[in-house]
C-alpha cells in the first residue's frame, strides 16, 4: 500500500503539521504541493480527520478505559476493584439497598441511535470469525481447559447449590445459589457478569444468564442474553444492573450504559429500567440516580426497586 | 423555545465536522479550538438566516469558511493554502456526512487490525503524546520512517472506516 505521497517527502510536514512542530520550510513544501497535486489535497483531508478522530478516540479511551482490545482486562481490573471496595465499604457502613425510581413512558429509538445499533451489530459481524470465541462444550466443574466458556474472575462466597466454583475455574454452564458475598466471572468473550448474594443464577452457556433472583450487574462487551422472569433479552455493548424477586413474579432492568431494544421500537437508555412482570407485562420508570450511582448501587447489591410514582 | 433547542442540538451535533473542516482550511492546528469557537459564536447570531428544510452541516461550513478567512485575514496571511478544488475535496469526503459516534464505533472496529506495534505506535503518538523525535527515539527508526507509519496507518483506517460504512449502507439498501 505504498503510496507516492510518503514515498516523496509529504508525511514528514504532513506529520509536523499535526503536531504543530512545523517551520516554514514545511510550510512551504506543503503550499506548493496542495496547490498543485489533488493526490496530496485529499491525503491531506484524510489525514487532518483521522488525526482527530483517533485524537478524540484516545481522549475518550483514557478517560473510560480501553473498550475493545483491553476491555476484557480493564474491566476485570475494575470489577476486582470495585468488589474489593465494596467489601470493604460494606464492612463498615450498612449499605441502603432500596433503590428509588419514577415511573415513566417508555421511549422509542431516535434516528441515530438506529445508526449507531447498526453500526454495532455490523461491527460485531463484520470479521465475526477472526474474533468469534471457540464454542466447545464443557462440563460442570474446574476444568484446565483455555477457551471455556465462563471463568471465574473473583469471589467472596461460598455456594449452597452446584458446583463450588473458585477463581479461575472454568465452566460451560453452571447453577450459582448465593446466599451473600459476591462472584464475579467472565461469559466467554461477551463481557462480565456480578452476581452479589443473596442471588439465584442460572448460567446456560457462555451467553445466557437467567436470573432467578438477587441482584446481578452485566457488562457486556458482545452480546448476552438475559433470561428475566421468563422473558428472553438480548443487551449489546451495554451495562445493565438486574434485580429479580425472590417469589418470582417479577425482575428488574435497569441500563448503567448503552441502549437496550425493547421491540417495536422501544428502547431503554442509560437511568432507563423496566419492571417484567411473570405475565410478561412491562412497565417502564427511570432512575433518579446517574449512572455511575447506579453502577455502585448494583455492585454493592440492591434487593428492591421501588416506583414512585409521578403526579401530574 | 422549541427552534432553539433543535438549532442547539444541530449545532452540537456538527461540532467535530466544524472542527475538522476549520482545521483543514486554517492549515493550522494550533488555532482550530479558538477559530472554532468564535464560528459557533457567529453561527449563533446567524440562526435567524438558517433555512431548516435545508441540511445544517453546508451551512454551517460556509460561516467556518468565513471565520477561517478572518482570521487569516487578521494574521496577514490571506492566502489560503487549500484552493477552492481543495475544499470542495474535503466536502466530498464520504465520512463528513456520517454520524461521529458511528465513526467512532468503525474507528474501534478497525484499530482492531492493527499490528500490536502500529497500535503501540498510535498510543505513543495520542496518548503519551509524544512528538516525532521522542518517537523516533522509543522505535528505533528515523523521524521520516515514523512519519510514514503514521501517515500509511491514518490512511489505512480511513479505508478501513469507510469500507465499513459502505458495507453498513449496502445492507440498509437490501432490507
Amino acid at each position: 500500500m505504498e503510496n507516492n505521497n510518503i514515498a516523496d517527502g509529504f508525511a514528514m510536514p504532513m506529520e509536523a503539521l499535526l503536531d504543530g512542530s512545523a517551520d516554514a520550510v514545511y510550510w512551504k513544501f506543503l503550499e506548493e504541493r496542495l496547490s498543485k497535486d489533488a493526490s496530496a489535497r485529499t491525503d491531506y483531508a484524510v489525514q487532518i480527520r483521522m488525526h482527530y478522530i483517533l485524537k478524540e478516540y484516545f481522549s475518550l479511551e483514557k478517560a473510560v478505559g480501553r473498550k475493545g482490545f483491553m476491555w476484557l482486562k480493564v474491566a476485570a481490573m475494575l470489577v476486582l476493584l470495585a468488589g474489593m471496595s465494596v467489601l470493604a465499604f460494606c464492612s463498615h457502613r450498612r449499605v441502603d439497598r432500596c433503590l428509588y425510581v419514577s415511573a415513566s413512558d417508555m421511549p422509542s429509538l431516535t434516528a441515530s441511535e438506529y445508526d449507531m445499533l447498526k453500526a454495532r451489530y455490523f461491527a460485531e459481524h463484520y470479521d465475526e470469525g477472526v474474533f468469534s470465541g471457540q464454542l466447545v462444550k464443557y462440563e460442570p466443574g474446574a476444568i484446565e481447559n483455555p477457551g471455556a466458556a465462563i471463568e471465574v474472575l473473583q469471589t467472596s462466597a461460598e455456594m449452597t447449590a452446584g458446583h463450588q466454583l473458585n477463581e479461575g475455574d472454568r465452566v460451560w454452564r453452571q447453577d450459582i445459589d448465593l446466599p451473600g458475598g459476591q462472584i464475579s466471572f467472565r461469559v466467554g468473550s461477551q463481557g462480565i457478569v456480578t452476581v452479589v448474594g443473596p442471588a439465584t443464577v442460572k448460567l446456560h452457556d457462555e451467553k445466557t444468564i437467567e436470573v432467578v433472583s438477587g441482584c446481578v450487574y452485566v457488562e457486556a462487551n458482545r452480546t448476552v442474553s438475559l433470561i428475566l422472569a421468563g422473558r428472553r433479552l438480548s443487551i449489546d455493548n451495554t451495562s445493565v444492573g438486574v434485580v429479580a424477586r425472590e417469589d418470582g413474579r417479577s425482575c428488574d432492568l435497569i441500563v448503567t450504559d448503552g441502549i437496550v431494544l425493547l421491540g417495536d421500537g422501544r428502547c431503554l437508555r442509560a437511568q432507563d429500567g423496566v419492571r417484567i412482570s411473570a405475565k410478561g407485562e412491562l412497565q417502564a420508570y427511570r432512575s433518579l440516580g446517574d449512572s455511575q450511582s447506579l453502577q455502585c448501587k448494583f455492585l454493592a447489591g440492591v434487593t428492591n426497586v421501588r416506583i414512585e410514582r409521578t403526579v401530574n | 423555545m422549541e427552534k432553539d433547542v433543535t438549532f442547539i442540538s444541530q449545532l452540537t451535533k456538527a461540532q467535530f465536522e466544524l472542527k475538522v473542516y476549520i482545521a483543514a482550511l486554517a492549515c493550522d492546528l494550533q488555532d482550530v479550538d479558538d477559530i472554532l469557537q468564535e464560528t459557533n459564536v457567529y453561527i449563533w447570531r446567524k440562526a435567524d438566516t438558517y433555512d431548516p428544510s435545508r441540511p445544517f452541516l453546508p451551512w454551517a461550513k460556509a460561516l467556518a469558511k468565513y471565520q477561517v478567512l478572518r482570521w487569516r485575514k487578521d494574521l496577514e496571511r490571506d492566502k489560503l493554502v487549500l484552493d477552492d478544488t481543495a475544499i470542495e475535496l474535503l466536502a466530498d469526503d464520504a465520512l463528513s456526512e456520517v454520524d461521529h459516534d458511528v465513526q467512532m464505533l468503525a474507528l474501534r472496529r478497525s484499530l482492531r487490525r492493527l499490528t500490536d506495534e502500529e497500535f503501540k505506535l498510535l498510543k505513543s503518538k495520542y496518548v503519551a503524546r509524544k512528538r516525532i523525535p521522542e518517537l523516533a527515539r522509543e522505535f528505533h527508526v528515523s523521524e521520516g520512517a515514523i512519519a510514514s507509519r503514521l501517515f500509511r496507518i491514518r490512511k489505512y483506517l480511513h479505508t478501513s472506516i469507510s469500507e465499513m460504512l459502505k458495507m453498513l449502507r449496502r445492507q440498509d439498501g437490501e432490507q
